[in-house]
């Protein structure tokens, strides 16, 4: 009854996963705190207030956690929340059209170029950039997150990338 | 050339990300808790008197709950705390599976449970590799709170319990477990199967499942918040480990620095009572120890019931000295030391909602009449065969006020040697017309 333990590959098979959505919820949050909140930084207007976003949409998301049906992923249902926190956030409990929004990068001087190509693109493909290269969110979370369909946010996207190819070129042109 | 741009664009927005990890997962907790979770399933004026009750705990329990995990996150255990107060509510049968833990409790047993706050705590997956086939993949966990500042729990698809407020170690009977109760399977060889329990939170880190061969693993905990203040675990053993050299030989709990505090040993079948499939010599098929020597097996007691259903009593030579016997009440393979131990006589009904009733019981060689009294007055007399005796009791002793409240054995001057007493009263024994309503769903005959 003494003996040494087995090796982690040799060991009886435990769980695979705590299959409850705390702790998916958790896990998602300790890979993505980084990215949703630079994303929610750009609709908030600072990084400060986008954690508070952040923490408050995730708290959200645990506390109501049975709502999830797991319909989409839940990656896309908790950035929802954050999302929706991050909009109470700035204007008060008031609610904003998706389309009124006007994301932009926190601190514009550390890259006035991308400032310049972002500006040129509409504000829900904005969005969806952020989403995508903050974020790291992928087409079908990005069309959950904004409510779209995924072919949209693929066509949205390739445009928004081809904007900014032209206009980071010219920049390149220019240096 | 798409990902081409797509790459020159991601390191453009790497360039000017935020990289500083200023996240905290306990705050997002606190301010989780910081709202009790809304149970719509719920209505009524009791409830609201517990929700009311359960709205001043869960702030307390917020609290000690924060402060676990803190202390979980300072010292490193317990790894994660599951809040409970934060955790979904189960749905209403398993509500009712919790309920019926109280109102089909024996006298004197009733656990108290709380049905209304039980709670869906986490599920348990395991993958195929190694585990058994009868075993499903998902565990879900499910945990009450009882009146007494006890719990009750259920795993899906594998067992659940009670377990009183009182601390285990001042109670002799389970002294020896110390902080862990557990419950458990068999397979036919008698091989733990499926293991499952809990571990009041205290001194106890880790739980470690040993086996005969001498390997060991450790079981993953769920430690829950107040007010349940306990871990659970559950553990489908492996096929591979259904082997006498290498069976589940025990599950501890241990503290800190590797101390075992607890422990529940699953003493291993002897080869020769591993049950086999046997063959009566009338032709039926019996899963019966291996020691039960089935073609010398002699049917000794028969007769058709009122429902017209068979009872019967077989008996048999038990390889190595004993006796095995078969009926379709009880079995059993005592060896000879057991026998001359056993007492006088031990017999009972076994009945359900459905007739017939049945009383069945052995006795020693040196009784010679048992003598079954009810409460009404009647006496019925049993001459034992081989020293067993089954009878039916009839239907005009299921009522109340009649039922059977004794078994006296005599020997073979008339004297009484010994006096079994039955409780009459005890309700889902006796059939009846219409079973009572008891409460989450649980219906029963008085």
């Amino acid at each position: 009854m003494n003996g040494g333990s087995l090796k982690n590959s040799q060991r009886p098979s435990l769980y695979l996963t705590v299959d409850d959505l705390a702790a998916r919820i958790e896990q998602l949050y300790r890979e993505r705190f980084v990215g949703f909140r630079n994303a929610v930084a750009t609709v908030s207007g600072d990084h400060e207030s986008a954690r508070d976003a952040v923490q408050e949409g995730f708290a959200r998301a645990y506390r109501s956690r049975e709502q999830f049906r797991g319909e989409g992923s839940l990656e896309g249902w908790v950035w929802r929340i954050v999302f929706r926190a991050a909009l109470e956030h700035r204007n008060e409990g008031a609610p904003v059209p998706l389309d009124q929004i006007e994301p932009n990068l926190v601190e514009p001087e550390r890259d006035p170029a991308l400032v310049e190509a972002l500006a040129q693109l509409p504000s829900r493909r904005r969005l969806m950039v952020f989403l995508r290269y903050f974020a790291d969110l992928d087409y079908a979370t990005i069309a959950e997150a904004c409510e779209v369909e995924e072919g949209t946010v693929a066509a949205t996207l390739a445009q928004a990338r081809a904007a900014l190819a032209t206009s980071l070129e010219r920049e390149g042109v220019r240096s | 050339m798409t990902e081409a741009i797509d790459l020159l664009i991601q390191t453009r927005f790497d360039a000017v990300a935020n990289l500083a990890d200023d996240g905290d997962w306990n705050d997002v907790l606190a301010r989780a808790r910081s709202a009790e979770p809304v149970d719509r399933t719920r209505s009524g004026p009791p409830l609201a008197y517990l929700r009311r009750r359960f709205t001043r705990v869960a702030l307390i329990a917020a609290v000690v709950a924060l402060a676990l995990v803190v202390t979980a996150v300072a010292f490193g255990w317990p790894r994660t705390i599951i809040d409970f107060f934060t955790s979904p509510p189960a749905p209403r049968a398993i509500k009712n599976a919790i309920g019926i833990d109280n109102v089909g409790a024996p006298k004197g047993m009733n656990p108290r449970a709380i049905p209304g706050e039980t709670r869906r705590i986490m599920t348990a997956r395991f993958d195929d590799s190694g585990r058994h086939p009868d075993h499903p993949a998902l565990h879900t966990l499910y945990v009450a709170p009882t009146r007494n500042g006890g719990f009750c729990y259920e795993w899906t698809n594998a067992d659940g319990g009670c377990a009183s407020a009182k601390n285990p170690e001042t109670n002799a009977g389970l002294r020896a477990t110390g902080p862990l109760g557990v419950t458990w399977s068999v397979t036919n060889g008698g091989y733990p199967l499926l293991v499952d329990g809990w571990v009041r939170t205290g001194a106890t880190k880790t739980i470690e499942a040993r086996f005969a061969d001498g390997t060991t693993t450790t079981l993953p905990i769920n430690w829950v918040s107040a007010p349940i203040n306990a871990g659970f675990f559950v553990y489908p053993v492996p096929e591979e480990h259904q082997t006498r050299a290498n069976a589940l030989g025990s599950v501890v709990a241990l503290d800190a620095s590797g101390r075992v505090v607890g422990r529940q040993t699953f003493p291993l079948t002897k080869a020769l009572d591993e049950d086999v499939m046997q063959t009566l010599p009338d032709g039926t098929k019996y899963s019966l120890p291996r020691s039960a020597i089935a073609a010398r097996a002699r049917k000794i007691i028969s007769f058709r019931t009122t429902t017209g259903s068979r009872a019967y009593v077989w008996v048999m030579p038990r390889r190595g000295g004993g006796l095995c016997f078969l009926s379709n009440r009880m079995d059993g393979c005592p060896s000879a030391y057991w026998l001359a131990r056993s007492p006088v006589f031990n017999g009972g009904v076994s009945g359900s909602t459905n007739p017939p009733l049945l009383f069945s019981g052995r006795a020693k060689p040196e009784v010679a009449r048992i003598e079954l009294r009810y409460q009404n007055g009647e006496r019925e007399r049993l001459t034992p065969i081989d020293g067993f005796v089954l009878t039916e009791i009839k239907p005009t002793h299921y009522a109340r006020g009649k039922r059977l409240v004794a078994a006296v054995a005599f020997d073979r001057r008339g004297t009484a040697i010994f006096t079994q007493r039955y409780e009459p009263n005890t309700g889902g024994i006796y059939p009846c017309k219409k079973p009572t309503n008891r409460g989450y769903g649980l219906k029963m005959c008085p």
